[in-house]
């Protein structure tokens, strides 16, 4: 059988590039830097360590509080400060769970302190059904040759 | 299984906002639903679009400080992917992955029915693939 996927797995398929923003850039900058790289969250990353992560919903709700100011203001306003991280060794299984239940769709990897990747909802769950697709079509097999 | 099955669970409500809104009241709209999509629509029964967080993020690097007045019509897409309650989960999911859209509004006979999600999609075919891995290990141990 094969091996459980695992968030090492995730971060194979984005080719490990990984965007990043720094905590006084402002919100306007961010709005073209996610419009630049199409993708929906950055992590916040002064030095190579953790400090953030930012998605297009936190700048879309931004909005209706920040109106006509929305742009000036540094990510570090709008920011995640508590991020729930996982590390690459986690299978998707658990990554897949800790997403759906939480209802988060970004997930930055580490190593310790240091950041190494960041994995999204979508990428988690094809390769979790693809997962689940093997296992089923693996025991059906089996049961079959038993007959 | 069905795109009308995802909607049954969802109920029947769509929400909608109108072309001539603001960003600023959509804005507000998708913070109190906590949704990030809505279909746009005059009359809550014809699609003339469909409005993500992602049309306010992106449009916030074009308008700036005068994003709040933008009209909803003015960062809409309206080449809009649409689906029908009779198409299977599968196609779907497929529709959404290679397009990499998150929503696709449903329609019957021309009518807004629903909008469903990449989020509802996958939760039911995962849900849909584990009954069945259970269904067929359970019978494997009961005919051991």
């Amino acid at each position: 059988m094969r091996r459980t996927s695992r968030v090492a797995d995730v971060l194979k398929l984005k080719g490990g590039r990984m965007v990043t923003a720094r905590s006084d850039d402002t919100i306007g900058a961010l709005s073209e830097q996610l419009r630049r790289e199409k993708c929906g969250a950055v992590v916040v990353s002064d030095n190579g360590g953790l400090d953030g992560i930012i998605s297009e919903r936190d700048v879309a709700y931004g909005l209706a509080t920040h109106l006509g100011d929305l742009h000036t203001l540094p990510v570090k306003s709008l920011m995640t400060k508590d991020v729930i991280t996982c590390s690459a060794d986690d299978t998707v299984a658990e990554v897949a769970r800790v997403m759906t239940e939480r209802r988060i769709r970004h997930l930055p990897v580490t190593d310790g302190e240091q950041l190494i990747g960041i994995i999204g909802m979508r990428d988690v769950l094809m390769l979790r059904l693809q997962e689940m697709e093997r296992r089923t079509q693996m025991i059906s097999k089996l049961y079959s040759a038993e007959l | 299984m069905l795109v009308s099955d995802i909607l049954r669970t969802k109920g029947p409500a769509v929400e909608t906002v109108r072309p001539d809104d603001t960003a600023l009241s959509f804005s507000k709209q998708l913070r109190a639903q906590r949704i990030g999509a809505t279909v746009v629509s005059r009359d809550g029964v014809s699609l003339d679009g469909i409005i993500s967080e992602r049309d306010l993020a992106y449009g916030l690097a074009v308008h700036g400080a005068h994003l709040p007045h933008v009209l909803v019509s003015d960062l809409m897409t309206t080449a809009v992917i649409t689906c029908s309650p009779h198409d299977t989960v599968a196609t779907v999911m497929a529709v959404m992955t290679q397009r990499r859209i998150r929503h696709l509004p449903v329609l019957e006979n021309g009518r807004l029915v629903g909008l469903i999600s990449i989020g509802d999609v996958l939760k039911h075919r995962l849900g849909e693939i584990q009954m069945e891995a259970n269904v067929l290990r359970d019978y494997a141990i009961a005919v051991r």
